[in-house]
């Protein structure tokens, strides 16, 4: 009994990893309908730099975090810039852009890499000492950066649903992704808009990453795996909802630890791509399909 | 109020609209009516700001907008119902318009805001029936309504509409005119129509242009234009 709560406490937790990174990858699909497959690259260097205002430069939490959380913003604008204000207004096709996302993100990969190292850095963690803390009543062990990772992953998701579907600007963000023509005559900024949601994307990149990297330690080359398992949540899902990301993250994490226990750790991200290649057949749209439009 | 000189417009290096000129007074209706194709859309696209414009000046109230962005002419009180096509389909017709109120929210208080909602679905109470449905789930005449109703909540001070009639059955269409030009009266507002159904537009403006392959051909009086042989048979191919 005992291992399987230990088991589904841990696959709740890895389950918000590839929560956090749906939720970044929702933002930009909510106003642009495009996937920014660059993603995982963010999250890395959100655990990166935590690596570095952390561990190197034993800068406090907050600053750390507020720190993390600008630089990003700067790379996810820089970003925007080049997509929307330089390459749309050429024309560009969405495949353009795709692959121009691509590229930066090996981009921001090998600039860590460069900078920082190549080594796998550790990260303390934003609260505790480090130590596990033992919880009576389920007979387990937890690590305080494990429950505050699924503390913010639930809030936030709270936060950006609210946001997206009972305010203003949020219904505005989800109208450009619907109809960016009607959207300008409607008279909205869509270009401030969608550097809005590079931003608020960018910001749950890194808080992503500052939570992630106490648990599973910093790469320069975690980026990739990352986004394919938060992109491959976003699918289970469905896209452009914070919640079915959720859902979906939680679905592939307890799946992936269960399935590393009882059948094998080295085939658990196999079969965990497994339930979403039998979820793609039955239900291409995912749980909760995208809001269409009939 | 609107005055359109030598406006030539465009995609990409394809000229669509040639040196038009038009002019739109202070509480006038007045109809651009043409065949399929002749660059009506465009010319409301080009006033709208979406549309890049290659030469001519467009004045909206003695100020030249032709080089404003898209916002800045919709918050001046220009606004286009672009029709069915226009509408954020996913969202319900009470967040559609929300979203057309974004970009006035410094202008309306909260007492504002509610007035206004209030207003249009006086004009259009299937409207307000519907108000928590989804736009696409909506009839063709119900979303030309919210398309007009998005522009008209805003409070504009002018109002374009393109192809009002479009894809409606005729009954749907009688009942349209028959809002839009009660709308006209009451409120005094400003009215700039599109269309390619030439006698339910030149029925109820008081002015009319004719445009063929992106110029103006003809203009005059609604009426004279309406009892005009030559404009159906010769510029819109109807007998």
């Amino acid at each position: 009994m005992q291992i399987i709560i230990q088991l589904f406490i841990s696959g709740i937790s890895a389950g918000c990893i590839y929560g956090i990174i749906s939720l970044a990858f929702t933002m930009i699909y909510n106003s642009t309908k495009i996937v920014n497959f660059s993603q995982g690259s963010l999250v890395m260097a959100g655990a990166m730099l935590g690596h570095l205002f952390l561990y190197r430069m034993k800068l406090p939490g907050l600053a750390a975090v507020i720190l993390d959380i600008a630089i990003l913003c700067v790379i996810g604008l820089v970003m925007k810039f080049t997509i929307y204000d330089f390459l749309r207004k050429k024309n560009a096709k969405d495949y353009h852009l795709v692959i121009t996302i691509l590229g930066y993100g090996i981009v921001i990969d090998q600039l860590f890499a460069l900078f920082i190292g190549k080594q796998q850095y550790s990260v303390p963690a934003l609260i505790g000492d480090g130590s596990s803390i033992y919880i009576k009543a389920l007979g387990i062990n937890m690590y305080p950066e494990n429950l505050i990772l699924i503390a913010v992953t639930v809030a936030l998701i709270i936060v950006f649903w609210i946001f997206l579907n009972k305010t203003q600007l949020g219904l505005c963000i989800q109208a450009i992704g619907f109809n960016p023509d009607a959207a300008r005559l409607s008279g909205l900024r869509t270009s401030m808009l969608i550097s809005i949601t590079f931003c608020l994307s960018c910001a749950v990149s890194a808080l992503g990453g500052l939570l992630i990297a106490p648990i599973m330690g910093a790469t320069s080359s975690m980026g990739a795996s990352l986004g394919v398992k938060g992109f491959a949540a976003t699918i289970l899902g469905g896209m452009g909802n914070p919640f079915a990301g959720f859902v979906g993250g939680l679905m592939i994490g307890l799946i992936e630890t269960f399935a590393s226990y009882y059948i094998s750790s080295t085939y658990s991200s196999v079969i965990a791509y497994l339930v979403l290649l039998l979820m793609l057949i039955i239900k291409p749209s995912g749980l909760w399909p995208e809001k269409g439009d009939r | 109020m609107l005055d359109i000189i030598g406006l030539s417009a465009g995609y990409g290096k394809t000229v669509v609209c040639r040196d038009l000129s038009i002019h739109v007074g202070k509480g006038e209706v007045v109809s651009v009516v043409g065949a399929n194709g002749a660059g009506k859309t465009t010319l409301l696209n080009s006033i709208s700001g979406v549309v890049s414009k290659f030469g001519g000046q467009i004045l909206f109230n003695e100020n030249d907008i032709s080089r404003l962005p898209p916002h800045e002419i919709v918050t001046g009180g220009l606004i286009l119902a672009a029709g069915m096509e226009s509408l954020f389909t996913p969202l319900t017709v009470y967040e559609n318009l929300l979203v057309s109120l974004y970009p006035f929210r410094k202008k309306f208080n909260k007492d504002q805001t509610e007035q206004r909602f209030r207003l249009v679905y006086d004009l259009f109470p299937r409207l307000y029936e519907r108000r928590e449905q989804k736009a696409g789930t909506l009839s063709g005449g119900e979303r030309q309504m919210l398309s007009l109703a998005k522009a008209l909540v805003t409070d504009p001070r002018m109002l374009m509409l393109d192809e009002p009639s479009l894809g409606l059955a005729p009954v749907v269409i009688d009942e349209l005119f028959d809002t839009i030009s009660r709308i006209a009266k009451e409120t005094g507002l400003t009215v700039l129509i599109v269309e390619q159904n030439v006698d339910r537009a030149l029925a109820i403006s008081d002015r009319g242009y004719v445009m063929d392959v992106g110029k103006i051909v003809m203009e005059g009086d609604a009426q004279a234009l309406l009892n005009d042989q030559k404009v159906k048979e010769v510029y819109l191919g109807m007998t």
